[in-house]
Formats: C-alpha cells, sequence, structure tokens
C-alpha cells in the first residue's frame, strides 16, 4: 500500500471514527433540569388550626335582686361602666310580700348556692394566686439562669408568659369572686321582710367594670326577683373558642402554646390553650359535610394593648401547637414522595438520583421534619416531575425560599 | 416519431432506478401535500355537515334562574331564530374502576323535538322514557371509555342529593366534539359524563321547576351576532346570567377550530417546504440527466431533428416520470390521510368521519411537480439543442482546470491525486456542488424541524405542569366559600398541603381589542402556583398590578405598566381598571394572576375561594377522591399526573405514526439526492473512473474518487442543514405563536444525533449501491466507446 | 488553387460551391484558425476524399458542407441555397433532406436495434427506402435485430452507413469511416459505401487520414494547415476490396 493509500485510509478512519463519536455524544442521555432544595435546620411547628370566634371568658349578668317596677334602662350595649360607681338599673321594689314557705325555701336555697358559688371562687382566687407565686418563682429562677446563659431566651419568654398568664387567671378569679359575692348579697336581700320604705328605686351597681354587653330588659316594667336585666363583659378576659375537629382536639391539651392568627391584626397573638371542652357536638361545614367538633378554648397571653381591636363576636382562627422542634433538620413539603407505604426523597448526589427513605416528624404547612435519611445540606429535587427516576442524570437550580 | 418512443421507453427502464429515485422525491411532495389538505377537508366537512344537522346554536348562555316565560322574550330579539332553553347541573360521580371520581352533567332534553337546538346524535339505545324519571342517555365516548354499557346505573352527587341514573342510550352531541379536561387540552372522556335525561327529571334533581339556567339561541344567518348577544345579556342579566357567549368560544368548537386552524398551518408550512425541495432536486437531477445525453441530441439534430424533435423524447420521460411520481404521491397522501383522519376520530367526535381526498392539492401540486420535473429537462434539452451538432456529438473536451485554491505548497504534498480529483470536480462546477449541498442539508433541515416539536413538548410539559403548578389535584368547588371550606379539604385523607384560589372570568379589553379569559387570584407566597417569568424567575404576586401572561400581553398590545380594563362577567357586572405589573412566561393559554386577597377586594368579596390547590400522597390518592366523591359542594377535581400521563400517551403515539412519515421523507429525499447525484456523476464520468482502474487503482481507490466527492458533500451540508434546521424550527414556533399552545425552539441533542443518524444512513446506502457498479465496471466497453 | 477541370459526366452544376470559407473557433487556449480561405466546387456523383493531418482542417469543412456547424466567413452555396446564411430551420431540413453522415465512432444509439437506428433517420425522411432494404444493401440483412453491443465494430459502422443512406440522400459525409477498425473490416465499410451511393447516385466525400484509402476517390483534396494544400484527380480509381492496410 502506498503511503497516499495509507493515508488516505487513516483520514477515512478518522472521519468515520469522529462521527461515531458525534452521534454517541449526541445520544447521551440530556440531563433533566430539576429544582433542589437542601435540607436545612430551622423551626418546624406542627399544629392544628381551624377557626371559631373571639368571646368573654366571662359575662357578668345583672339581674333584679327583688321583685320591682324595672325603670326604662338607658345603658346601650358598648356603653362602659364602672365597678361600684355607675348604676346600670333602677328599681322600685314591689311591695315586699311575706315570703310563702316555698317562696322562702327557695329565697333560702338561694341563697345557700350563692354562698357556695361565693366559696367556689374564693377557692378559685387562692388557686389561681398558689399558682401565680409559682409561676413567678419559677419566672424569677429562670431569669437567673439566662442572666447567666444557661437559660435559652425561649425558656425564658415560656416562663415569663406563664407568670403573665397565672396573673390574668388571678385576676379572672377575683373578679369572678366579687360578681358572686353581689350575687350572694342579691340573694340575701330577697330573704328580707317587708319594707317600711315608700319604694324608693334601688339603684343597682355595676357589679364589675367593662362594657354593657347585652341588654335583656330594655323597656319599663315589672320584673320578679332573679330576671337577667343586663350582661357585662370585662374586656380584658377575652378568649376564643375554637371549634376543632374532634380528630384535631384529641391531640390538643391544656396548657399548649397556641396562637390567634386571622383576626384583623398585624401579627398573630400568642395564645394557650386553656381548657378542651369535654363534650363534642355536630355541624355542618362550609362544604356541606357532617362534622364532629369540639371547643378548645385559648386564652391570649399578649397583653390586651396588641390587641385592642378585637372584640367579642369577631372571627378568629386558632392554631394549637403540637410540636415545636427548634432545631430540626428540615425538607420542603414539595420535595417529599411516597414509596412503598413510607415517606422518601429524590436526593440529588453527584448529579444522579438516589432514592432515598426517610422518616419524618412533625409536618408543618410548608416543611418536613427529618428524623432518619438525611443529613444537613444534602440536596433533594423539589416537586419532581415524572421524569425523575432514580439513577437519572439531572441539572440543578436551587429554587430561592424557605423550607 | 415512433422510433424515438421506442428509445424513449428503453432508456427508462435503463435508468428505472434513477427514474423511481426522482418519483419518489416528487411522490413526497405530492404526498405530504394531499395529505395535508385531504384531512382538513374531510374534518372541515364533517364539522360542517354536523353542525348543520344537529342545529349547532350560535350564542350560549347561563344563569342562575328563570322561568321558562322568559323564553318567549329572548324569541323575540330581533335575528333571533330558535331558543333552547335548558337545565345543566353538574356533580361529581363515583366510576367502577377509577380512582378519580367523573364530572357528571346532567342536560334537560327539549320537550318538543322541531325547537330543539345542539341536538344529540343517538348512536345506540334510545331516548330516555318521559315515565321513567331516572333513565338517561349519555354521552358515547363516556360510555366508550369507562366500559359501562347501556342498562347499566350509575349514582351521583348533584346539588347535595344523590341520585341514580339508569343509561339507555348513547350519543353524540356538536357541543361536546371535542372536550378539553379541566387543566389540560387533551380529552379525559373516562370523567367526563354527559347525560341527557327528561326535562322533568332534571327540573327535579335541580330544583328548577318550570325554570332554566342555560339556553342555546340560533340566529338569522347575516345578522350582527355582537348586537343580538347584548341584547340576550341585557335580558338575562336580572336572572344571574354571566355573559353569553358566541360559537366561537364554546369550548368545544374554539378548541376544533383551534385545531383546524393549526392543521392549516402546517398545511401551509409543509407541504411547500417538500414539494419545493423535491421540485428542485428534481430539477437539478434531470438536467443532469439530459445533459449526459447531449451526444445522442447532436446526432439526430444532425440528422435532421430540429431542436423541437430532439427535446420531445426528454420531456416526455420528464413528464412521465413527474406524473408517475404525482400519482404515486396522490395515493401515497390519499393512504396517509386516512392515517391522520383515523388518529382525528380518537379525538373528535362525529357522527361520521370519513376520509377525503383533496382533488385541488392533488391536481395543483401534481402540476408543479411534474412541471418542474418537464422544466429541469427542458433546461438541459434547450442547453444541448443550443450546441452545434458537431459540438455536441463531439466529446467533451476535458473540463478546464485551473490551479485553484487548494493547489500550491502545503497541500500538494499533503492530498494525494485522487483525493485532489474529488476536491477539483467539486470546485469547478460550484455550481453544482453547491446545489447538490444544498439538497442533501434539505433533507437534513427536514428531520431536525420535524422532529424537534416532540424535544418542545417535554419542555412545555416540565414548565407548565411542574414549574409553574405544583399541585397534584386541584379541587373545583360549584360556589365560593370561606377559608373553612379550604381548611374542611385539607383535612381528607393524604392531603399534605392546600391552598385557596379564586377564578373569575372576564373579559380582557385594551386598544380596541378584546380577549375574553379569566382572573387567577392566588395567595401571595402561594408554593403550588407560580407564575414564571422568561428566566423562570417565579414572579411575587402583588396587590396591585396583574401578572399577565406574555402571549395574553402580545395579543392585547400592552406592556408593563399600561393600564387594562377588566369586565367581570359573572355575578355582579363590574369593570376594573386594572395595571400590567409583570409579565408571565407560558406555553398554554393566556392566564392572568393577582393576588387573591386583592382579587376578592375588587369584587367586594371576603376571604372567599372557588378552588382548592392541593398537595395529596401519591398512595393516598385513591382513598382522597373516595372521600371527595361525596362532598357535595366539590364541582370537579383535576389530577396532575393523570394529565401529565394522558399528554405522554398521547404525545407518544401520535409521535411513532407521524415520525416514520418524516423520517421516511427526508430520509427519501437524502436517499434520492446523493443517489442521483452520484449515479449521474458515475455516468458522467465512467471513462475517467474506468481509466484509473485501468492504470492499476483498485476499485476501493476508483470508488473512493466518486463516493468521496458526496461525502465530502455531505460533511460541508451538515452544519449548513442543522443551522438550516433551527432555522425551520424558529419559523414552526412563530408560525404556531398565536394558538393555545405555543412551543419553545430549542432541538435536543438526541434528536441532532437522530437525524444524523438517518441521514448517514441515507447517504450510506445510496453509495453502496452506486459504488457498486465500480466493481461492476467492464472497462473494455466503456473505454472502447470514446476516443 | 481553383481546378476547373472536371471529369467526364460532370457537364452538371456543381453541387457545393466554396468560395473563401474561413472558420475561427475561440478557445480557451486562444483563436483557432481551422479554416483559411477555401474554395472550392464540388460536382455531383463524385466521391471525393479529403486527406491532411488531423488539425487541418478537413473535418471541419465536411462539418460546415454538412451543416453541422456554420462559416465564419465566406460562401457555401448547395444547389442554389445559401448554407452560410442560412437559418438554424433550414440548416435543420437541409440536413433533414439531403444528407447522411456517417462518423468516426459509429454514434449509434445503443438502445435501439440496428433497424431501430435506420428507422430512427426514415421516421422523419421524405421518401426513404425502407430501412429493412438499407440493411441488406449493406449486407446486414441477418442482424437487423440486434444491438449495437452485440455487433462488431465493422457491423456497426454499416449499420450507420445503412442509417445514412436510407433517406436517399444527395450527399453522403463521412467523417473518419475506418478510423476504429481494423483493414477487413474497414475494406467491408468502404464498399458498402460506394455501394449505396451508388444505388442513391450521392455525392460522397470522405474525409481520412490515412493516405490508402484515397486511391477509390475520383478526386482526392489534401488539406493542410487550414487550407486546400491540392487537388488530384485519380486517374486509376480501384476498388475498395483491393485496398489494405
Amino acid at each position: 500500500m502506498t503511503s497516499a493509500s495509507i493515508r488516505r485510509l487513516a483520514i477515512a478512519i478518522v472521519l468515520g471514527a469522529g462521527f461515531v463519536a458525534l452521534l454517541i455524544f449526541l445520544f447521551q442521555p440530556d440531563p433533566i433540569p430539576v429544582e433542589t432544595a437542601l435540607v436545612r435546620k430551622g423551626m418546624i411547628r406542627q399544629s392544628v388550626s381551624d377557626q371559631g370566634i373571639a368571646r368573654a371568658s366571662d359575662a357578668f349578668v345583672v339581674s333584679a335582686p327583688v321583685s320591682g317596677r324595672l325603670e326604662r334602662l338607658t345603658l346601650k350595649p358598648g356603653d362602659r361602666v364602672a365597678a361600684g360607681e355607675t348604676v346600670v338599673a333602677r328599681l322600685r321594689p314591689a311591695q315586699a310580700e311575706f315570703l310563702d314557705p316555698r317562696s322562702r325555701a327557695q329565697a333560702e336555697a338561694r341563697v345557700a348556692a350563692a354562698e357556695a358559688s361565693a366559696l367556689a371562687a374564693q377557692s378559685e382566687v387562692n388557686r389561681t394566686k398558689a399558682e401565680l407565686q409559682r409561676a413567678q418563682s419559677n419566672y424569677d429562677r429562670v431569669r437567673r439562669l439566662a442572666d447567666r446563659g444557661t437559660a435559652s431566651i425561649d425558656a425564658l419568654e415560656s416562663a415569663e408568659t406563664a407568670a403573665k398568664v397565672a396573673e390574668d387567671q388571678v385576676s379572672a378569679a377575683e373578679a369572678s369572686l366579687k360578681a358572686r359575692i353581689a350575687e350572694l348579697d342579691a340573694a340575701r336581700a330577697a330573704l328580707i321582710g317587708p319594707m317600711t320604705t315608700t319604694g324608693e328605686p334601688i339603684e343597682i351597681l355595676a357589679p364589675v367594670s367593662g362594657f354593657i354587653r347585652r341588654v335583656f330588659q330594655e323597656s319599663e316594667r315589672v320584673v320578679p326577683a332573679g330576671t337577667s336585666l343586663l350582661e357585662i363583659s370585662d374586656p380584658h378576659a377575652i378568649e376564643a373558642a375554637i371549634d376543632f375537629l374532634s380528630e384535631d382536639a384529641v391531640l390538643i391539651r391544656e396548657g399548649q402554646p397556641a396562637e390567634i392568627y386571622d383576626w384583623g391584626g398585624p401579627s398573630a397573638l400568642g395564645a394557650v390553650v386553656r381548657r378542651v371542652e369535654p363534650q363534642g357536638f355536630t355541624k355542618v361545614s362550609a362544604l356541606g359535610v357532617e362534622e364532629q367538633r369540639v371547643t378548645v378554648v385559648l386564652q391570649i397571653s399578649q397583653p390586651r394593648a396588641d390587641w385592642q381591636g378585637l372584640g367579642p363576636g369577631y372571627r378568629v382562627w386558632g392554631r394549637v401547637i403540637l410540636r415545636q422542634n427548634e432545631d430540626a433538620l428540615l425538607v420542603p413539603l414539595g420535595s417529599l414522595i411516597r414509596d412503598a407505604g413510607g415517606w422518601a426523597v429524590f436526593h440529588v448526589v453527584d448529579g444522579h438520583i438516589v432514592l432515598t427513605r426517610i422518616e419524618i416528624g412533625a409536618v408543618s404547612g410548608q416543611a418536613a421534619e427529618i428524623l432518619t435519611g438525611l443529613k444537613e445540606g444534602d440536596e433533594v429535587v423539589q416537586f419532581p416531575s415524572d421524569r425523575v427516576k432514580p439513577g437519572v442524570l439531572v441539572e440543578t437550580q436551587r429554587s430561592e425560599g424557605r423550607p | 416519431m415512433r422510433v424515438l418512443d421506442i428509445k424513449l421507453l428503453r432508456d427508462l427502464w435503463r435508468l428505472k432506478w434513477q427514474a423511481l429515485a426522482i418519483s419518489v422525491l416528487i411522490a413526497v411532495g405530492v404526498a405530504v401535500t394531499v395529505m395535508a389538505y385531504s384531512s382538513q377537508k374531510a374534518l372541515s366537512t364533517a364539522r360542517e355537515q354536523y353542525y348543520r344537522e344537529t342545529r349547532f346554536a350560535d350564542i350560549f348562555a347561563t344563569l342562575k334562574r328563570a322561568p321558562l316565560s322568559l323564553t318567549r322574550r329572548l324569541a323575540a330579539i330581533n335575528g333571533v331564530r330558535a331558543v333552547d332553553p335548558r337545565i345543566i347541573k353538574s356533580g361529581l360521580m363515583e366510576v367502577r374502576g377509577q380512582v378519580r371520581p367523573a364530572i357528571a352533567q346532567i342536560i334537560s332534553l327539549p320537550e318538543r323535538d322541531e325547537e330543539a337546538l345542539n341536538r344529540i346524535v343517538l348512536m345506540a339505545g334510545r331516548l330516555p322514557d318521559a315515565r321513567q324519571p331516572h333513565e338517561a342517555v349519555a354521552l358515547k365516548t363516556f360510555l366508550d371509555a369507562t366500559g359501562l354499557r347501556l342498562g347499566d346505573e350509575v349514582s351521583t352527587v348533584i346539588g347535595g342529593r344523590r341520585i341514580t341514573l339508569r343509561i339507555v342510550g348513547a350519543a353524540l352531541s356538536p357541543e361536546y366534539i371535542y372536550m378539553p379536561s379541566p387543566g389540560s387540552t387533551l380529552p379525559d372522556d373516562k370523567h367526563q359524563g354527559i347525560f341527557w335525561m327528561t326535562r322533568a327529571a332534571v327540573e327535579e334533581a335541580a330544583d328548577l321547576d318550570g325554570a332554566f339556567n342555560a339556553v342555546a339561541i340560533a340566529i338569522t344567518p347575516g345578522r350582527n351576532e355582537a348586537a343580538i348577544r347584548a341584547e340576550v345579556d341585557a335580558t338575562l342579566a336580572p336572572y344571574g346570567a354571566g355573559v353569553a357567549i358566541p360559537r366561537a368560544d364554546q369550548a368545544s368548537h374554539a378548541f376544533l377550530e383551534a385545531e383546524f386552524k393549526e392543521l392549516k398551518t402546517s398545511g401551509a408550512i409543509f407541504p411547500p417546504i417538500f414539494l419545493i425541495v423535491a421540485a428542485g432536486l428534481v430539477h437539478l437531477v434531470m438536467s443532469r440527466l439530459v445533459d449526459v445525453e447531449r451526444e445522442q441530441i447532436g446526432l439526430l439534430k444532425a440528422f435532421g431533428y430540429s431542436d423541437f424533435e430532439a427535446a420531445v423524447p426528454f420531456l416526455r420521460l420528464a413528464t412521465l416520470i413527474g406524473l408517475g411520481g404525482a400519482i404515486m404521491g396522490g395515493a401515497l397522501g390519499a393512504w396517509l390521510s386516512q392515517g391522520i383522519t383515523t388518529l382525528y376520530r380518537e379525538f373528535m367526535r362525529f357522527p361520521e368521519l370519513t376520509g377525503d381526498f383533496h382533488f385541488a392539492a392533488f391536481a395543483i401540486s401534481a402540476l408543479l411537480a411534474t412541471g418542474l420535473t418537464a422544466a429541469g429537462a427542458l433546461v438541459a434539452v434547450r442547453r444541448a439543442t443550443r450546441l452545434n451538432p458537431a459540438v455536441a456529438m463531439a466529446p467533451p473536451r476535458p473540463t478546464t482546470y485551473r490551479a485553484g485554491i487548494l493547489d500550491g505548497g502545503y497541500f500538494d504534498a499533503m492530498i494525494d491525486p485522487l483525493s485532489r480529483m474529488i476536491l477539483r470536480t467539486l470546485f469547478r462546477f460550484p455550481v453544482r456542488s453547491f446545489m447538490t449541498c444544498v439538497g442533501l442539508a434539505a433533507s437534513l433541515m427536514v428531520l431536525l424541524a420535524t422532529q424537534f416539536v416532540y424535544d418542545s413538548f417535554e419542555v412545555v410539559l416540565d414548565h407548565s405542569y411542574y414549574r409553574i403548578q405544583r399541585w397534584s389535584d386541584q379541587v373545583g368547588l360549584a360556589e365560593v366559600r370561606g377559608p373553612s371550606a379550604v381548611k374542611n379539604l385539607t383535612q381528607l385523607p393524604g392531603v399534605l398541603a392546600a391552598e385557596p384560589i379564586r377564578s373569575i372570568p372576564v373579559i380582557f379589553r385594551a386598544n380596541g381589542i378584546e380577549e375574553r379569559g379569566g382572573l387567577i387570584g392566588l395567595n401571595p407566597g402561594s408554593e403550588l402556583y407560580r407564575p414564571r417569568d422568561e428566566d423562570g424567575q417565579a414572579l411575587p404576586l402583588l396587590s396591585d398590578g396583574l401578572i399577565l401572561s406574555e402571549a395574553l400581553a402580545s395579543k392585547l398590545k400592552v406592556g408593563i405598566g399600561d393600564p387594562l380594563l377588566v369586565e367581570v362577567t359573572e355575578g355582579e357586572r363590574r369593570e376594573l381598571v386594572l395595571t400590567v405589573g409583570r409579565l408571565s412566561h407560558d406555553y398554554s393559554g393566556t392566564p392572568a394572576y393577582l393576588a387573591r386577597p386583592a382579587l376578592n377586594r375588587l369584587v367586594s368579596e371576603g376571604d372567599v375561594a372557588n378552588g382548592v390547590l392541593l398537595l395529596v400522597a401519591s398512595d393516598a390518592r385513591a382513598d382522597f377522591y373516595h372521600a371527595l366523591a361525596s362532598v357535595p359542594l366539590v364541582a370537579g377535581v383535576v389530577s396532575r399526573d393523570d394529565t401529565v400521563a394522558a399528554f405522554r400517551d398521547i404525545v407518544t403515539r401520535s409521535f411513532s405514526t407521524t415520525m416514520v412519515f418524516y423520517l421516511g421523507f427526508a430520509g427519501a429525499i437524502a436517499f434520492g439526492v446523493s443517489y442521483n447525484a452520484s449515479r449521474i456523476a458515475f455516468s458522467e464520468r465512467v471513462r475517467d473512473l474506468a481509466t484509473l482502474e485501468v492504470l492499476g487503482f483498485t476499485h476501493a481507490e476508483t470508488a473512493f474518487v466518486l463516493a468521496g466527492e458526496i461525502v465530502v458533500l455531505a460533511l460541508a451540508a451538515m452544519p449548513l442543514g442543522i443551522l438550516g434546521g433551527h432555522l425551520l424550527a424558529d419559523a414552526i414556533v412563530a408560525a404556531y405563536g398565536r394558538d393555545e399552545m405555543r412551543l419553545p425552539s430549542g432541538i435536543s441533542a438526541w434528536t441532532h444525533g437522530v437525524s444524523l443518524l438517518a441521514f448517514a444512513v441515507a447517504i450510506g446506502l445510496s453509495l453502496i449501491i452506486v459504488v457498486r457498479r465500480v466493481f461492476d465496471l467492464d472497462l473494455v466497453s466503456v473505454l472502447k466507446t470514446r476516443d | 488553387m481553383l481546378d476547373t477541370s472536371t471529369n467526364a459526366s460532370s457537364h452538371s452544376l456543381p453541387i457545393f460551391e466554396i468560395r473563401g470559407l474561413t472558420k475561427v473557433y475561440t478557445t480557451e487556449a486562444g483563436e483557432v484558425h481551422a479554416l483559411r480561405g477555401v474554395d472550392l466546387d464540388i460536382v455531383p456523383g463524385e466521391m471525393i476524399v479529403l486527406l491532411g493531418p488531423s488539425g487541418s482542417g478537413k473535418s471541419t469543412l465536411l462539418n460546415i458542407l454538412g451543416g453541422l456547424d456554420r462559416a465564419t466567413s465566406g460562401a457555401v452555396v448547395f444547389k442554389g441555397l445559401d448554407l452560410a446564411g442560412a437559418s438554424d430551420r433550414t440548416l435543420t431540413m437541409y440536413r433533414r433532406r439531403s444528407v447522411g453522415f456517417i462518423f468516426q465512432f459509429f454514434n449509434l444509439t445503443a438502445s435501439l436495434t440496428a433497424l431501430e437506428n435506420v428507422r430512427l433517420i426514415t421516421d422523419i425522411a421524405a421518401s426513404p427506402m425502407s430501412a429493412e432494404k438499407a440493411l441488406t444493401l449493406v449486407g446486414l440483412a441477418d442482424r437487423m435485430n440486434h444491438f449495437p453491443a452485440q455487433l462488431s465494430g465493422g457491423q456497426q459502422q454499416r449499420v450507420a452507413v445503412a442509417r445514412a443512406i436510407a433517406k436517399r440522400p444527395e450527399v453522403l459525409f463521412c467523417d473518419e469511416p475506418t478510423g476504429s477498425l481494423d483493414s477487413e473490416s474497414g475494406v467491408q465499410v468502404l464498399e458498402a459505401i460506394k455501394i449505396v451511393a451508388g444505388e442513391v447516385g450521392a455525392t460522397v466525400l470522405i474525409v481520412t487520414h490515412n493516405a490508402d484509402i484515397a486511391s477509390i476517390a475520383d478526386r482526392v483534396i489534401r488539406f493542410s494547415d487550414g487550407r486546400i494544400h491540392t487537388i488530384e484527380r485519380n486517374t486509376s480509381k480501384r476498388e475498395p476490396r483491393e485496398l489494405s492496410w
């Protein structure tokens, strides 16, 4: 073979090989573009939430102490009253009759009941005071630890909150006690015999400060003793009554931290679960489905100044925080997939996809806590398309935004 | 001239392979033309007929409730020919064997058939009996897809009530020829159940005795449709009506129109390309063929044949080849058109859809192709007859080769004589070489441009269903509801996340242009639905400023900062003036987005939604759907996974059919060009080649000289063809740009690979055939015939 | 040199009158003066041999006389018909009616049989002899249905002769008719030419570089460098079969 023909052959081979190489290169599977996020440490809260209503935690009903002619009530709902000062109603007592044995027995029973209530209120006051003392000393303790640096800011804030809540509870109990005492007085007054007065009107004073919430009897008329006249609510004692689905309520415990949100104000309000009603009830949902619901009462733990505008009867949403982890390993919710009955993610390793099984803990509306399977800094695919499969080559694009 | 005819036939036989190659090229061009126009004609005819027979209405309106007596007022409007009041109510229905519940829509049949519009065509069974309240005629496609049969009973939840229907008939309706399912442009027969029942039955189910909540109106042709529509709106407004829509906006018709338009576009793009390429190549090949016959022409002239008489046989030859190709093409095109029609029959439910043959398209393309073939021959014959017979018959002088750019110095040493022969030949006939190169490039171009569409689909799919919309399911509510509704849905089994969505039908107006569309209210910071800009970055939802789809913005000729008039067409009609805040980049539809709270405020409503976007765990979907089916206020559910799967299924199936066509076509072009070019080169230079062998070069080396020319041209054609393919793809993108689906340009590496491979195979095949001739050279006889 | 001497039977007018014929070609290598002024008269029924080395202009003269090419200047008149200034149409008709050609390389149509090759010409002739007769005249009656590929060189050329003569032309032009043939076949071809020319009474012009052939002609015209060098009259004509080379 001549050198020329060898050269020709060489060129032909080179060209041929080059073409084949080009084809091989072109037939390489394209990497699939995917959006990814990094596994990060952060705070996660698992909560249940539902909507409810703000209401006065205690409404005080002022009732007629004796039978008599009620003068027309001039106060309207929303009017402010001061305890012991404002006259809320005027009553010209009717000729007091001697009480017949039955009436007398009833009146006496009412007194006994009022006495019992007052006693109960008193012990509630005692209890809350004791609670306050405990919370206060706990707070002091934590504060000392915090100053030394051995307690976290979170713990400090919790203690402070708890102390404030305890304080509020004391006030509430004391107010309650006052009301019960007023009721006791009224009950006792009913036992009094005929009066020799000429029927001057009795002035009924407001037992507590607050706002008139409802007026039951507006017109002038004769009322028997015990008739509810009006309702006064203490603006400080507004709580939120949230109707949770019974399945959610099962997870709620007294004392769990909570939030009030979507109440119209700038930010969510800190709160605490005060009570989970024992009895559920049936309610038809917005979509027309029957559901079993349980009322859960949340107490707002932020100072009143923060939520001035919120009044009883306003719509609120309440969120009870079931679990909270400050330092959890988090993935965005969009990266979770199901695999053989468990959770998994598409983990990007060296540009390829690896299906990694994981166990998750708390789940919020945006992220999930990883218990096992991944470590901080791992890259996972968010919202994988149907082309993402184990082993596949991918081209990642980091997405902005949290988990 | 009888002997000349004998010569013609014998020549044709001798050139049978070349003639076939040319005919095939012509057939390809004609076939594509016939195929495109015939399918269009078939569909168009079927639709015309169907609409006519079923009295498809011109105006459609929905309202809350109006008494039947209102019909008279509507009929009295000037220009209205017929009014058909009906009741339409929908709900969900669980179908055995299906995970996701189907939408069930019941429609009342008119009591008197003469008045009826949008008549249904009964394909099996019978109409419901008035005495049997729960009998229904079902949409045939739904029955076929779900496997339900006549006599089966289905149970649906409509308006909070559970209704059982017994299917007694199967029908097709002009209102549902093509039903794009919500959220995609593909049909979802299994989940779209339409049922027609007697008026009494539907009145009862919808609680609309003596009333109607939807109406179809036919108008006298030639009347001002917009004016009539305005009057209809005015008449129906007090009854809770939205804006009446003309036929052009009716869902099924609109989609059909878009399909037709797309067919027309592809009919306008592809056939001319094929025809031009085929005709150009044919012309080239014919003229070279005739050039080889120069000597014969001279001879005939020497013996007293006139120019015309000498030319006629070649014209006859060309015409024969052309006609043969055209007829082949016509038959192929007719067959292909049948195939396309069958494909369409799956999507378009006409009672009759038969193939058709567009004779005019065939005639014109055949004429064009044959004409160009003859012209090619004629040009060459003229060249030969213009010569003096003496010159014509003389052996061609050695072609003048001059020192060219490749000569001198380095190259002389590098390139051996054989290779130099190749290169010099190419440069000596620059026009011919260029034309052959262009022809090869054209085939590569066609290969690339026809395949890139599938790459585009992939991008569109990824972008639309995984980048912008990331929810796994979307639930539609029959009425707007507050946030507790969203909460309720969150509590269904399998739901990981939920976001409310509020969409309102509106009319956009700007610069005198009007576009019907929807305004979508999303939560700011939504994770499940993220409009994106053209760089793929998510756009923030603002309270002031719409996010407008680029396509919509360009239709309305508005830009960022421009004001836009938005008319709300449901509930309380009102006109809002909004500003365009950002532009979003998407591939289908013309969405407009606003922050949901802002949207709700604009229509004076509180925190409400009429849909919920959900993330549902994939293995809990069955439970989710089952729970969803019994929620009364849910009007429908769309599953992203199902939509994507259906899309892929359609694309894959249509891919395999059309790709076979186009690969075959483009391959035929590459084969045809390279076979003819090399075959003619062989004929022209057979003496040179034989001489080479006499001088002692082997078969392989001689074949190298011949094949080398084509290989060099093919290599040069590769970048040209790739560039052309990209340009053509861009042109296709632009041409389809105005339709409902826009395609991104961009051709994947895989497509390049497949195209180049097909290209190489076609050329290689043709070279093998021609090179065989080199190996079969009978040196003695070849060399004896000439000086 | 103008030779006004004619042979015995030539009281007739010249069939060709050529005066001052020149032909110049322009090629990429420059101008070629193929003919530099030729004067000649040709008498009907003559057999003339044009002799000369290649490039001397003899083939060029043949082509011009045969209407295959045009003169650059000068006059060519065929029986009163001005060929030099004739239109293409006129030349075509001239060739169709009056001229027969035989070429060195036969130039037969490969895809037609011998018979068909002859018929190619008789189809457009006004009053031809039958193709069969033409072929019989040249002695190929038994090979009428053979394709050129199946015929020897001499046979092919004889078919060409039959083809040329079938239309009964007045002039027969032969350009190197034996150039591609061996001596024996060449003789057969020359005989065939003689016979057919005699049959139809055609004037024959033979171009050759082979001096031996010249002895069968009535006149021998020697060409050199584009001009007529000498014109000789053959006093003792020979028969083709007496030739050998």
